[in-house]
This record gives structure tokens, sequence and C-alpha cells, in this order.
């Protein structure tokens, strides 16, 4: 197979995927494709174990969620497999389950997460309502995770403002049994045994929007993205802020608060740079009261960085670089392989603003996609 | 495996389209399937749909809606879960007509087809 020596950023976006392609050098980019048109696509993310194999969750209001896959770079896509709502084995019929099984359909299909290197056919898949699944043949069958879906508690887990989504898996480059999910308003989980079974884990994280400020689960996390060079190391944007853990999310740390408003839905650490993760501050009110507006900080873009060895905080960019009321949702920025990484960040005003050298510099791609809602990199070979 | 339909590379199980749903109205529960079968009808599914069903107008024989909808599962596998979800509802924007009624919102697809000529299957208008 040919080296391959282009950066792809793709985009899922309310009306459609789209693939941006560069090469190493980043500074020329073109469109190079689009798919799905007309659909809302939650996410897209390239399965670096399998190069040219994209994954695309697809949300048509129509006719309901579908995973579409490429292996062609996104040339072209085709729908595989859907997960669909797990009946239970001792009910078949999921009009006559009990409480604690998983509500009604598969709404939305949120996340992708492509599994541990050395289980190169899994593939785990997040979808609302608070719901996880796995394929171990690429995507051809789905099998629910019942320690997720019929989880003990999960009558009492409530959506948050975007859904009830399980949005967030990250998987151990360590150990394939190790892995993570977060969901809305539900908070963070961890399995050490494939997903057999999940512990909390959210101490430390603080919930301001309810009576219990500390409870075991109920926070509202919006993303987490892990260190790759120390993958005990977490970085979390949550709701009541940002976070950071060194001890695989037994304890978390609050960091964002000399910030002042550290609101925020996104969050990515590249491989390049251990240690630093990238943040787009959001306000999270209104000057006047009122509702949040969960736009740009001071209305302009803006990415934050945070350095875990300094323990300090950098502003990227200048404020009359980019001025606006950009939102950026939870799957809204990316890091290349590159080193220096490359930095992407979509806008739910189909901006794609983008940094080629680790932030230094920053450039606006010269295209107005739909509303953007994940970006997601496939990197040029070594 | 019986009573497993595959959507595309393959799906779960979903033998619970099947049942009778509990509110269905005991006349039409009085014999199973529900009364004799009908004459042919003829179904039309709208532009959107048509890429995962007859590309034209088709014929089938069955007794309900749901009935309909298996059959027509049978010929273009897939097509059913683009109409309802895997609990059997009709999706959001599905709508049925029976001989130009729209039933979607009353006896849904428990609606018996005895005596029908004609289905429609369309989406209604949403967008933005």
């Amino acid at each position: 197979m040919a080296k391959n020596t282009k950066v792809r950023v793709l985009l899922g976006t309310r009306k459609g995927t789209y693939i941006v392609e560069s090469d190493a050098r980043r500074r020329k980019w073109k469109v190079a494709s689009y798919a799905h048109d007309g659909n809302d696509v939650f996410h897209v993310s390239a399965d670096p174990r399998h190069p040219g194999t994209f994954y695309a969750a697809v949300n048509n209001g129509f006719w309901g969620p579908e995973v579409q896959k490429t292996v062609n770079w996104g040339k072209t896509w085709k729908e595989v497999a859907t997960p669909l709502t797990p009946a239970r084995k001792d009910r078949p019929n999921p009009m006559e389950q009990p409480a604690d099984a998983p509500p009604k359909a598969v709404l939305n299909l949120w996340h992708i997460e492509p599994g541990h290197a050395d289980d190169p056919d899994v593939v785990y898949l997040g979808a609302e309502p608070h719901l996880l699944f796995r394929t171990q043949d690429q995507g051809a069958s789905w099998e629910p995770i019942d320690s997720i879906n019929h989880h003990p508690g999960r009558e009492n887990w409530s959506p948050g403002g975007g859904g009830a989504n399980l949005h967030t898996i990250l998987v151990d480059p360590r150990s394939p049994n190790r892995v993570y999910v977060g969901m809305s308003s539900v908070g963070t989980f961890r399995s050490e045994d494939a997903g057999k079974n999940w512990s909390p884990v959210n101490r430390g994280v603080e919930t301001p929007f309810q009576p219990e400020k500390f409870p075991e689960i109920g926070q509202c996390v919006h993303h987490v993205a892990i260190d790759a060079a120390d993958p005990d190391t977490f970085y979390r944007q949550d709701h009541g802020g940002i976070y950071v853990s060194h001890n695989r999310m037994d304890k978390w740390t609050r960091i964002g608060k000399p910030l002042g408003d550290d609101f925020g839905f996104c969050v990515a650490s590249p491989r390049a740079r251990p240690g630093r993760a990238y943040f787009v501050p959001l306000a999270s009110t209104s000057p006047s009261g009122g509702m949040p507006r969960t736009t740009a900080l001071d209305g302009h873009f803006q990415v934050r960085e945070w350095n875990d060895e300094t323990r300090k905080w950098r502003k990227l960019l200048s404020p009359s670089a980019f001025p606006g009321h950009f939102g950026v949702q939870r799957e809204g920025i990316a890091c290349d392989d590159l080193d220096p990484p490359g930095i992407y960040v979509g806008t739910t005003t189909g901006h794609l603003f983008l940094s080629p050298d680790g932030g230094r510099s920053w450039r606006l791609v010269p295209f107005s996609f739909p509303s953007i809602h994940s970006v997601g990199v496939s990197s040029p070979d070594p | 495996m019986e009573g497993e339909v595959r959507v595309g590379d393959g799906i779960r199980s979903w033998e619970a389209v099947r049942s009778v749903p509990s509110s269905l109205p005991a006349a039409l529960k009085s014999s199973t399937p529900f009364g004799p079968p009908s004459s042919m009808l003829e179904v039309h599914l709208d532009s959107m749909l048509r890429r995962f069903g007859p590309p034209v107008a088709t014929t089938a024989e069955a007794d309900t809606v749901e009935h309909l909808l298996d059959v027509l599962e049978t010929r273009y596998p897939g097509l059913r879960f683009k109409i309802r979800d895997e609990t059997g509802a009709l999706r959001r924007y599905v709508r049925v007509f029976v001989d130009g009624e729209d039933v979607s919102g009353t006896t849904g697809v428990a609606t018996p087809l005895s005596g029908a000529r004609s289905v429609d299957i369309l989406h209604s208008i949403a967008g933005g």
C-alpha cells in the first residue's frame, strides 16, 4: 500500500460529512469530498488501525440513525449495521421492558471510537439515550454493553441540555481492558475488564447546578481527552469547569479557576506534545444574566493551552484575530499526530480554524461549511 | 437465526414488532392473523424512501399495515427500520395513508387492510 502523506480533517456537520485535506506542511487545504447530504452527522472518526477507514455517526431526521463507513478515505460510503436498543434476553419484547431496561429506541449516535491496537476489529459506539455498543467485526454487527445499558442506577440518570448522550469513549493504549466513558449529566465511568463492570470516577468534580456539590455521579461532563504519553492523565471540560486527573480519573483537580469563566465543551491533547491540552472558552452566562450564551467568550475566537508541567495557561490568539460569536461543540476540536501538532477547531457558524504549528499561528479555511458538530483527524503515516 | 431480520450487513433480533400491541381493539385481536387475507394492495413510497425500497409503486398482500411492512421487509431488507424504530413505533415524520386516509396517529400499524386498495408511506415535511 502506498504511503499516506495527507492530513485529512473529518467534519461532521448539520448537513453532511466533509473531508478537508492537505499535505504534511498543512498550508494549502481543499475540500476533497463530502457525503451524507442533508444529514446530521454528529461524529466522524478515523480508524488508524485500518488506513482509509472512517466511521460516521449519521442521524437522519426522517429514517433514524445510521452508521456509515468508508474504506477508501471517504471516496465512497456504505451503511453498515446500526446498533439498536437491545431487548433483554428474558423479555424479548421491548414494549414489555422493565424500568431498568434501556428506554425506547436509539435516538442518536454520538461517538464512534476505534478500539485498542491489539483488537483491530473492535470499535465502540456511544449513543442516546445513554447507550454503549461494541462491534468485534468492524461494524458488521453491534453488541450492546448491558453493564451500561442496564446499569442498576440508570433510572436516576437524566439528560443534559443536548440530550442523554454517551459522547466520550477512551481506551487505555496500554490495555484493551481499561475503557472510560463519559455521559451528559451522569459523569465519567471506568471499566477495568473490557466493559463487564463500571465504576463512577468523578471524585472532585463539582456540580454547581444541583444541591449536592460533589455527588458520586450526576456531573455533566462535556468531553475528556487522554494524554497519549501518560495514559493515566486526563483533561476534562465539564459543565462546571476544567479539570485534570493524574490517576486514571480516580481524583480530579480543577485547573480552570484562574481563568474566571472556564466553561466550554471541547478538549484535545496532541500526541506530539505530552502534557498539553487545548480548550475553547465559551461564555457560560450572558452579560445581562439569564440564559447561558455558550458562544465565544469575550466575543472572539480563542484557544487556551494548558501546560501540565508548568501548570500554567496560555492564550493562543489575539482578541483581534477572529472576532465573532462562534460556538464550538463537544467534538469541535482535534489535533493531528505531527510535530508540531496541527490543531483544528470547527464552529457552529461553519468555520474551520486551524493552526499548523502547535498554536503559534492560526488561519481560517476559506470555505463556509454547515454548522460543524465534530472534528476528527486522519494523520499521515509516520 | 429464526426471527432475525438483517439490515445492511446485519442487526440484532427484532422479534417484538410481530407482537400484538396491548392497546389494540378487541375486535382486531379476534383472530391471528387478523382475519382473511386482503386483496392485492398498491403500495407507494415517497421519493426519499425509494432509496431503501421499490423504485416505483409495488403490490403486496397483507392483513395489516404491520404485516405489510413485514412483507416489504422480506423484499427490501432494511426498509422497515427506516419506517419504524426498534420498538415498533413509526418514526416521527412517517405518515401512513390507507386509501388516502392518514392512520399514523390513530390505528397506526395495527390498521387492518381488509378491503383496502392502496397504501401510501410518506414523510411529512420537516426541514431547516
